[in-house]
Parts: structure tokens; C-alpha cells; sequence
């Protein structure tokens, strides 16, 4: 069996035309194919941060400007709104290949000063520039995971602070909505939060950000906190067997098993372990909760220490622990 | 890239994508449905991706933006796979069962045994 090569960028650029269909049926399609085209050419080889193909943004970005209902000018615009930014594309050849309007709306979105002015007045162009611009922030919330805690709180407090009051005022509360819960993911923390990251540094860096994304989207929907931390646990022992899998382990032999109990033991203690200190130390000073959680933890990592028999558990943690640091 | 294991779990996850080939699952939903653990579903969609049986994608974006809830991923069965699929459920069928009449649980050196 071949695994089938599923063309990421191909299906986004479906994705675009759906929606943009969905909101005008009877429109054109060229103009909108010719900028995806050019999108795709302009940012071909670069990468996002998270090792997606670039051009996955800004076609991102379209659809949901499409979705929103825009029109076709400005759903090019959001296609092409990086290529003067970050590619030899040019201003000028912008103007010529695709007219004034959509050269005018890539400049002004990249503008501080002309953002502000369609903040001040968002009217006309105005309200296109500033929906262009919640598309982009919303697809960066979605993809946040490559960026380092402090940078992922600032940017969902920007989006708290500015960006939610924006996507009320223009009128569009969806937006709005899965902005909100993703900056309040972010800055609220949870243990269940915490405890997908830590399972996911199990997983190769290729594969992580797929299933932090993927998790945490289900995290997001589980009505209660029972329900979520039940969630969490699931995922911490779901990572162990899906590392094997990207590893290309035919199966875990069961000699490996206690390792992968004594990982998920580990990962767990950890958790809480952290979680606990920052109890422990917040300004409020140490609730005793927190303090009978070090000592289970201690007593649980001393556990999956012992349990651990073979090397690969060693690498596996101290691996663990690189990830790890690279996450707090 | 040999096919998966067909253990009962991965036959259970198998069955239900393949019964109705066309429906997009999202990991949470496949787990609920088979009433296995999620802990337990999703290395096996993995598996099952890997093999080229299952495909995965995410949710466009005018399901969930409009519900307001960040993007899911869906699971659904491979076009290109299902044919395979079937062939290895029912291939794994009568082994699985047989066994399971002698044994509540396979013995380790049997386990390799299995096709």
C-alpha cells in the first residue's frame, strides 16, 4: 500500500472556492483562481513557522474573508496579502496584474497608519481592509503553537483587547466567536492545555501541531471540566502509540508497554507537578492542595523512573524534558 | 508499507468509517461511536492514514466558523483504500472470531501468528 499524498494546498484552495461560491453562485471565478495562482507561485518554498507550506495562510486568510461574504476583490487581496510583504512580488506588478483596488487594499492592510484610519472610519474600504486583517489574526490564533507562551499571550490579549470589539462592530460575530475561545484557551492555561503540549512533544516536531491543533479543537467543545481533564488523560495516553506510529513501529511490542506506561506516568506527574508549583508560588501563597500534589507527583515520577527498564525510555525522557523546556 | 494490524479495535474503527464511506468524522465523534477510548481511537486513524485508508483534512471553514468554534479535523475512508479496507476486515474476520471462541484474550506468541 502507497500512502495516498494528500495536496494540502490544493484542498485549501477547494476550501476557497466553496466558500467564495457559497456566498456569490453566480460570480466569476477567474479573478479569484488567477490570485491563488500567483499566491501559490510567489510564496513557493517558503514555510510557515509550524513547516507548512506558506501559501496555506494567505489562502487560509481568503477563505474566511470569503466566507464572510466579501467580495471578489477583496478575497484576492487576502490571497495576496503577503506576497509584497515577504516576496519579490512588487507593488507595481500587483497594480498591473490585478487593478487598483486589490493593490490598494494589500498596501493598506500592511500599513499601520491606514489600518488606524479604517479603525477610526470603517466604512467602504475601510471595513475591507480591517476584515482582511481579522482573517489573518484569526488564522494566526489558529496556528499559534510554534510561538513561545509569552508571544502566544500577548497575542491573544491583542485579540481580546482589539481584535473581538472589531469583529463586533463589523458585523461579524462567527469571527468573533472563535476568536474569543482561542485567546481564552490561551491565556487561561488549564492543566488540560498543559497537559496536550507536554503529550505532543512525544510526537515528531513534523506531526505536533496537527494534533495540538486538532486536540485542542475538541478541547474546546467538551462542555465541562470533567469532561476536558477525561480528554486530557486520553490524549497523554494516546501520544506514546501515535509517536510509534510515526516512527513506523509495526506494532509495540510488550515489553515496551510498561516503558509507554511508565512515559505516560511520567508526563502526567510532570503536569501536575508544574501545575502545582505555580499554585504553590502565585501571590495568593500555597493552597494545600497544591502541596499534597507535589508529593503524589514526586512519588509517581520516582514510580515511572523505576518501571522504566531499557534505554529508550531514558532518551525518550530526556527528550521529553528538552521538548519540555522549550514549551514553559 | 505493509497494512495495519487488524486488531479488534482498529476492525471496530474500520467498520464504522466504512459504513457510511461519504461522512466526514472528527476523532471525538469516531471514539463515541465505536465506544472506544479516544486515547485508543487515534493512533489508530493514524495507523489508518498512514496505510493511505483513511483521509484526513480540515473542517472547511464555513462549518465551524459560522458555529464559532475553531476548525476540526475529519476522518473519512479513502477511496482508494476502502476496497483494501474491506478486503482486511473481512480477511480478519474469521480468525479474530475463532480465536476469540478459545480464548477471551490472544496469547503474546499467538498474537504474531495472525496474519
Amino acid at each position: 500500500v502507497t500512502a495516498v499524498r494528500y495536496d494540502r494546498v490544493e484542498h485549501a484552495v477547494a476550501a476557497l472556492r466553496a466558500a467564495f461560491v457559497a456566498a456569490h453562485p453566480a460570480a466569476d471565478l477567474t479573478l479569484v483562481e488567477r490570485a491563488c495562482h500567483a499566491a501559490r507561485d510567489a510564496h513557493h518554498g517558503q514555510r510557515r513557522r509550524n513547516g507548512d507550506p506558506f501559501v496555506l495562510h494567505p489562502i487560509t486568510v481568503a477563505a474566511i474573508v470569503a466566507n464572510a461574504g466579501a467580495d471578489a476583490e477583496t478575497v484576492c487581496a487576502a490571497a495576496l496579502h503577503d506576497v509584497v510583504e515577504d516576496t519579490p512580488f512588487t507593488l507595481s506588478r500587483l497594480e498591473t496584474e490585478f487593478g487598483s483596488r486589490i493593490a490598494a487594499l494589500v498596501r493598506d492592510q500592511a500599513d499601520m497608519a491606514a489600518v488606524n484610519r479604517a479603525v477610526a472610519d470603517s466604512t467602504g474600504a475601510g471595513a475591507d481592509i480591517l476584515l482582511i486583517k481579522l482573517a489573518d489574526r484569526l488564522h494566526n490564533m489558529r496556528t499559534l503553537s510554534p510561538l513561545d507562551p509569552d508571544q502566544r499571550r500577548r497575542r491573544s490579549q491583542e485579540v481580546i483587547e482589539f481584535f473581538l470589539p472589531l469583529a463586533e462592530r463589523l458585523g461579524h460575530p462567527s469571527i468573533g466567536r472563535e476568536l474569543e475561545l482561542l485567546a481564552r484557551n490561551t491565556l487561561r492555561r488549564t492543566t488540560s492545555a498543559r497537559v496536550i503540549d507536554l503529550a505532543s512533544s512525544l510526537l515528531p516536531r513534523a506531526a505536533r501541531h496537527r494534533w495540538i491543533e486538532e486536540w485542542t479543537a475538541e478541547l474546546a467543545t467538551l462542555p465541562s471540566r470533567r469532561r476536558r481533564a477525561g480528554f486530557a488523560w486520553q490524549v497523554l495516553r494516546a501520544s506514546p502509540r501515535l509517536a510509534a506510529v510515526y516512527r513506523g513501529d509495526r506494532a509495540i511490542p510488550r515489553t515496551n508497554r510498561t516503558t509507554i506506561t511508565a512515559v505516560t506516568g511520567l508526563v502526567t506527574a510532570l503536569t501536575a507537578l508544574v501545575t502545582a508549583l505555580a499554585a504553590i508560588f502565585s501571590p495568593a501563597g500555597p493552597p494545600t492542595w497544591a502541596l499534597a500534589t507535589v508529593i503524589i507527583a514526586g512519588l509517581a515520577l520516582l514510580a515511572a523512573i523505576l518501571f522504566a527498564t531499557d534505554d529508550r525510555a531514558a532518551r525518550r525522557l530526556i527528550e521529553m524534558i528538552r521538548a519540555w523546556r522549550n514549551t514553559m | 508499507m505493509g497494512s495495519p494490524r487488524m486488531t479488534l479495535q482498529t476492525q471496530m474503527v474500520l467498520r464504522a468509517l466504512l459504513q457510511d464511506p461519504t461522512r466526514d468524522c472528527y476523532g471525538l465523534e469516531v471514539a463515541t461511536e465505536v465506544g472506544l477510548p479516544a486515547g485508543t481511537v487515534y493512533p489508530i486513524l493514524a495507523r489508518l492514514e498512514k496505510a493511505g485508508w483513511v483521509r484526513s483534512a480540515w473542517e472547511d471553514p464555513g462549518l465551524h466558523t459560522a458555529e464559532g468554534r475553531p476548525r476540526r479535523r475529519f476522518y473519512r475512508i479513502d477511496p482508494g483504500g476502502a476496497e483494501e479496507a474491506r478486503d482486511a476486515l473481512a480477511r480478519a474476520y474469521r480468525p479474530a472470531s475463532r480465536l476469540a471462541r478459545l480464548q477471551l484474550r490472544p496469547q503474546p506468541e499467538q498474537r504474531f501468528l495472525l496474519p
